[in-house]
């Protein structure tokens, strides 16, 4: 169709022009913001998308406690957070509620997902600070972690 | 082998099992497995310029001197809620067998096979404490501190990992130096022993354990040195933390609570952990 831009058939054209470029541009937002959140079912804006190394290898259980116990449920959420926001304060939430305010940890389960939520948590300060190269190096040392437990 | 002593036999095998050189049964029936394993022994102590004067020795050298200790042993976890440091659970198996009930059911039996070995030695004596005989919980710094009240010459406290259902291992946790243990090399030592014989016994029953090793880089509150008493004290608390395998993986669970030999599984733990921590004693003497 070639447009004519000159009396009200003209205008017309250029309103159903214009209507048809601002609805291919929120298409286009819609189909960029849906590869962001890679699969997880949730719209999230794309430069907040949250993606852990935790989110494959430790899913968050079907049924309500898969047979986890609190400190894994909690560690399993945190890691299936789908924004940086919400990861953030769920990482928080969990090393408040089990890191050891003395340090001693009582066995090595507990050390072990203590542990890789503290480095989580620096990659992701990290990340929102927007220094993404100090990211990708705790980032390389988390997947170095997790080919351990594949 | 001219010994009829049953136990004395198994105790050899036992001698040869620690040492590497033997991987069958210690169930003191002297056969080819056995005589393979001696000769292998013999071979080690020649190429060393040792003799080994023949198969009775090898029994004398097993036997030898009675063995006396007193060990405790922790069940890790039990009861509901978190006391000092503990919590009342953290694994869960895939059929829903809690961590805390394996730690006690684990911890009875190698105090039964301490004392089968003890019985097996003429004038030992060992002495095992639990931290825990039901289901109850204490702080990790209790725990450690009856090692110092009954001035244990070992401390070992078991628990069962738990991840993503599929993770594998088998492993045992110290503390470094760096981390404030005043005898890290004797706890490695201790720990190396368990370990080995833990994933020799569980590879028995099944060819997919993985050894996941001796590890140091963690604070333990219950293997903390001041609550063991070993800065005050001259004879120090050998310890160490067995996670001995991840509970929430299905083949692990069927190999430890709900497959045909389950028991014999745990029993073939216990027996192990028990002749480790024997070992160990014997070389301490
Ligand atoms: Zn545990």
């Amino acid at each position: 169709m070639t447009a004519t831009p000159s009396g009200r058939d003209g205008s017309r054209e250029r309103s159903i022009l214009s209507r048809a470029a601002a609805l291919l541009g929120l298409l286009s937002a819609l189909v960029l913001g849906l590869a962001a959140c890679t699969g997880s079912g949730h719209t999230v804006r794309g430069e907040d998308a949250y993606r852990s190394v935790w989110a494959s290898l430790f899913p968050p259980s079907p049924s309500p406690d898969g047979g986890r116990s609190p400190l894994q449920q909690d560690f399993a959420s945190a890691a299936s957070s789908v924004s940086q926001a919400e990861a953030m304060e769920r990482w928080t939430r969990f090393l408040s509620d089990w890191a050891p305010a003395d340090g001693q940890f009582e066995d090595g389960m507990q050390a072990r997902l203590v542990n890789w939520a503290e480095l989580e948590r620096e990659r992701l300060r990290y990340l929102m600070r927007g220094e993404d190269s100090a990211a990708e190096s705790v980032s390389r040392e988390l997947h170095g972690i997790a080919t351990e437990f594949e | 082998m001219s010994a009829s002593n049953e136990e004395i036999k198994k105790l050899a095998q036992a001698y040869l099992r620690n040492r590497g050189f033997y991987s069958g049964d210690i169930d003191g029936l002297w056969g080819d497995l056995s005589n393979k394993a001696f000769a292998r022994y013999a071979d080690h102590l020649a190429q060393r310029g040792l003799e080994v004067g023949g198969e009775e020795q090898i029994v004398e050298d097993a036997a030898s001197g009675a063995i006396s200790g007193v060990i405790v042993i922790d069940p890790g976890h039990g009861g509901s809620g978190k006391i000092g440091g503990s919590s009342g659970n953290n694994a869960t198996s895939a059929s829903g067998v809690l961590e805390k009930t394996m730690t006690l059911d684990l911890a009875r039996r190698v105090e039964t096979q301490l004392q089968d070995l003890a019985n097996a030695m003429p004038g030992s004596r060992i002495d095992v404490h639990l931290t825990r005989s039901g289901d109850v919980n204490l702080s990790l710094s209790d725990r450690a501190q009856l090692a110092e009240s009954t001035k244990a010459d070992i401390f070992l406290s078991i628990h069962f990992n738990g991840f993503n259902g599929r993770a594998r291992g088998t492993e045992t946790l110290i503390i470094s130096t760096a981390n404030g243990n005043v005898n890290e090399q004797e706890d490695r030592e201790l720990a190396q022993r368990v370990q080995s014989a833990m994933l020799a016994a569980i590879r028995r029953f099944d060819p997919d354990a993985r050894d996941r090793g001796v590890k140091n880089g963690q604070k333990l509150g219950v293997l903390n040195d001041i609550s063991l008493g070993n800065t005050r004290i001259p004879n120090k608390t050998r310890a160490c933390l067995v996670e001995v395998e991840f509970i929430d993986s299905p083949p692990v669970d069927e190999l430890l609570n709900t497959g045909p030999n389950a028991q014999a599984a745990r029993d073939a733990i216990a027996r192990a952990i028990a002749e480790a921590l024997v070992d160990d004693l014997r070389v301490r003497r």
